[in-house]
């Protein structure tokens, strides 16, 4: 294995393993940039360590380190410790992600000008477009093995997706389908095809979904370019007296502070935890944080409008049998304001096993009514809704200003509260998700809300100009040339698409960028 | 009946980190005598208390399919928890005296009486303690799973792509 002194200033240091560091980390190895990518979770061995068991799981891969929570969502009062479900272990999110890759839309890329003013929402146009991220998407939907591109086939239909595919059709839904999953339906590059397991969300114990824990992180280290660093959290950034990054400090795992030199730092802690990185990172030069002279690091904090839609029948569904969110409708996906609200929302299937879903379906309420709903559990089927949120200044990741972690600093607090867009495309699509499984003879539906978010975005938005983001459209900082943000945290409006494509692709485009501008000696 | 609240310290008690709570469940069944009272079972907490808690977690999810074994590994989890937490030994021996105030014997009641009184409480820490208890103890217990059709763990069986993942029958043809 290749290891690089903690002196070596001239690595590319990366901060986080997941969909944007992780890919960004062998991208960069490829073309022979050295890089030390720096994990703040344990490496966990996916034939060994991944079980199908949702509460064990949820131990081992999630971000359990302390956070807060405030506004008028729902979370806030039902999960107020847990506000996002995000991993922290080798591969990120990428353990427990559902597979599912699918490219923004073009006019996603420019809501600001699409959607006019919507009082109360921070829309920006993109700095760039589909066009630019087009060969880039292509890129990565071939590297992830997305299925119903590049000649992939899709994913067989489970149990709950035909559920939601045969009231779909009643209802006139044209584009329903298996959908785009970056889980293999036939053996591909060395990683094999899916057995109908489940537990897709509690790591794919075949290795069928890619990960990049198993895919670029060993593809990386085959590079002698390359070093990973598990159980390594990364506490602060340091700069020179002219603002140009030269270090991160981290806790080593065993409770020691180390210094790891850099030319370059990239940070890809998701949208939670890169914000409160560079937050933490104030100094004399930067007293509002890193990279914050736009004021807007944490700021525009998005999670996607959620909820789930619960159809109980009278006959069995058995809706954990198979791939977790193998299945979708696009007809609501596109923007048609006819319907009360901007955007559009996808529905997805979703299905969770018994000790989930009773935590899940309901998670405050108790007594006969609840039990009901268990008791009917084999006859259950269910779909999330995933829709585009407005980016709102006032939601927020900031620093608390009492709570500290186990190393004694600020831990994080994420506020939101949902736009009156939000909650008239989450109306639209809870009453759509109840009429489909009426349409089949459902003898009752339920709403069920919104869960901590495993799509976190927005918080170090791109822009063209300095004062309305933090990064430029190649994640670069506006206000440091030798800092990257390379997580979902730059994406500058959210989009109704599951966000993992979109954070590979800007992450191969990233790499390009950044491996030039290193030849160039720009950096 | 909502708001009891379920917060991250109950997805930390059966994480692993923890040695009661979810995780320990199998092995408190086992402690504790299939069908019969506590005698083989409690630790800390006093056999009326026990008694007081075991109906109120089945009032608070009840299902006629199961039997009195699954509601009784609950206490028994909540009994090992006040092992190590003289609070928590405290709160529930308080919380369940407290339902028999008035002269009339919580047990004694009808279901929805009983329901009645858990509802005046359910804003108690007493009752929250018990609700986030049961939510995961009671429902990550594997000899629950085949009553409501879970099949569990599904690896070691190859997964269900030979076993039924797309065996629905009854759908209408569109």
């Amino acid at each position: 294995m290749t290891t690089f002194d903690l002196t070596d200033d001239t690595v590319v240091v990366v901060i986080g393993s997941g969909a944007g560091g992780g890919t960004l980390s062998n991208e960069l190895a490829q073309k022979g940039v050295k890089v030390v990518c720096l994990e703040a979770g344990q490496w966990l061995d996916y034939t060994e360590d991944f079980v199908n068991d949702e509460w064990t799981m949820f131990g081992r891969l999630t971000w359990q380190d302390k956070r807060t929570s405030s506004g008028t969502w729902q979370v806030a009062k039902d999960f107020p410790e847990l506000p996002a479900w995000i991993c922290k272990t080798v591969g990120g999110t990428t353990t427990h992600w559902a597979g599912v890759s699918i490219r923004f839309q073009e006019h996603e890329f420019r809501t600001k000008t699409v959607y006019g003013n919507i009082p109360g929402a921070n829309l920006l146009d993109w700095p760039l477009g589909l066009n630019d991220l087009a060969p880039f998407y292509d890129r990565a939907e071939d590297k992830l093995g997305v299925t119903r591109t590049h000649g992939i086939p899709g994913l067989p239909g489970n149990n709950n997706f035909k559920v939601m595919e045969a009231g779909a059709r009643k209802l006139g839904y044209k584009s329903v389908h298996t959908g785009y999953m970056a889980i293999n339906s036939e053996p591909r590059n060395g990683r094999t095809s899916c057995r109908q397991l489940g537990f897709c969300l509690q790591g794919c114990r075949m290795g069928a979904k890619w990960s990049t824990l198993h895919t670029e992180i060993p593809e990386a280290e085959a590079t002698s370019n390359f070093e990973l660093r598990p159980n390594a959290q990364v506490l602060k950034i340091e700069h020179s007296l002219t603002g140009k990054i030269t270090a991160v400090v981290y806790d080593d795992g065993n409770g020691n502070l180390q210094r790891q030199k850099a030319r370059v730092v990239c940070v890809a802690g998701n949208s939670i935890e890169s914000p409160r990185l560079l937050l933490n990172s104030a100094s004399n030069l930067f007293p509002d944080g890193l990279a914050n002279s736009s004021g807007q690091v944490g700021q525009n904090y998005m999670r996607h409008t959620s909820g789930a839609v619960f159809g109980v029948f009278e006959k069995p569904v058995n809706m954990y049998r198979g791939t977790t969110m193998a299945g979708i409708i696009e007809d609501e996906a596109t923007h048609d304001p006819s319907r009360g609200f901007v955007g559009g929302y996808e529905l997805e299937t979703v299905s969770l096993g018994l000790p989930f879903y009773i935590s899940f379906l309901d998670p405050s309420n108790w007594g006969k009514e609840v039990s009901w709903f268990i008791d009917r559990f084999d006859c259950t089927a269910a779909m999330s809704i995933i829709g585009e949120d407005m980016p709102q200044m006032s939601n927020r990741i900031s620093l608390h200003p009492k709570h500290k972690d186990q190393f004694g600093l600020p831990v994080p607090n994420v506020h939101y509260d949902d736009h009156e867009n939000d909650s008239a495309m989450r109306e639209h699509a809870y009453k759509q998700g109840a009429r489909i499984y009426e349409a089949i003879g459902a003898i009752k539906v339920k709403r069920a809300a919104p869960l901590p978010a495993t799509h976190n975005m927005g918080t170090n938005r791109m822009s063209a100009q300095p004062q309305e983001g933090v990064v430029n459209k190649w994640g670069q900082c506006h206000d440091v040339d030798n800092l990257f943000v390379s997580d979902g945290s730059q994406f500058t409006t959210g989009g109704t698409e599951n966000p993992t494509l979109t954070i590979v692709a800007l992450a191969i485009r990233q790499a390009e960028y950044l491996s030039n501008q290193l030849k160039k000696n720009n950096i | 009946m909502s708001k009891s609240g379920f917060n991250r310290r109950q997805f930390l008690e059966t994480s692993g980190r923890t040695v009661v709570g979810g995780v320990a469940t199998t092995s408190v069944a086992a402690m504790i005598a299939p069908g019969g009272a506590w005698a083989a079972g409690l630790t800390t907490l006093d056999e009326p208390t026990a008694d007081v808690l075991l109906r109120v977690c089945r009032v608070m999810f009840p299902h006629d399919k199961l039997g009195d074994d699954p509601y009784r590994t609950c206490v028994g989890g909540l009994d090992m928890k006040a092992a190590k937490d003289d609070a928590l030994a405290k709160q529930m021996k308080d919380g369940a005296a407290a339902l028999d105030n008035g002269g009339r014997k919580f047990l004694k009641k009808d279901e929805a009486a009983q329901v009645k009184a858990l509802t005046a409480i359910e804003d108690t820490p007493f009752f929250k303690t018990i609700h986030g208890h049961v939510i995961v103890a009671l429902y990550n217990n594997p000899k629950v799973w085949g009553h409501f059709g879970y099949e569990g763990p599904s690896f070691p069986l190859g997964g269900y792509l030979e076993r039924g993942f797309d065996d629905i029958d009854w759908l209408p043809e569109v």
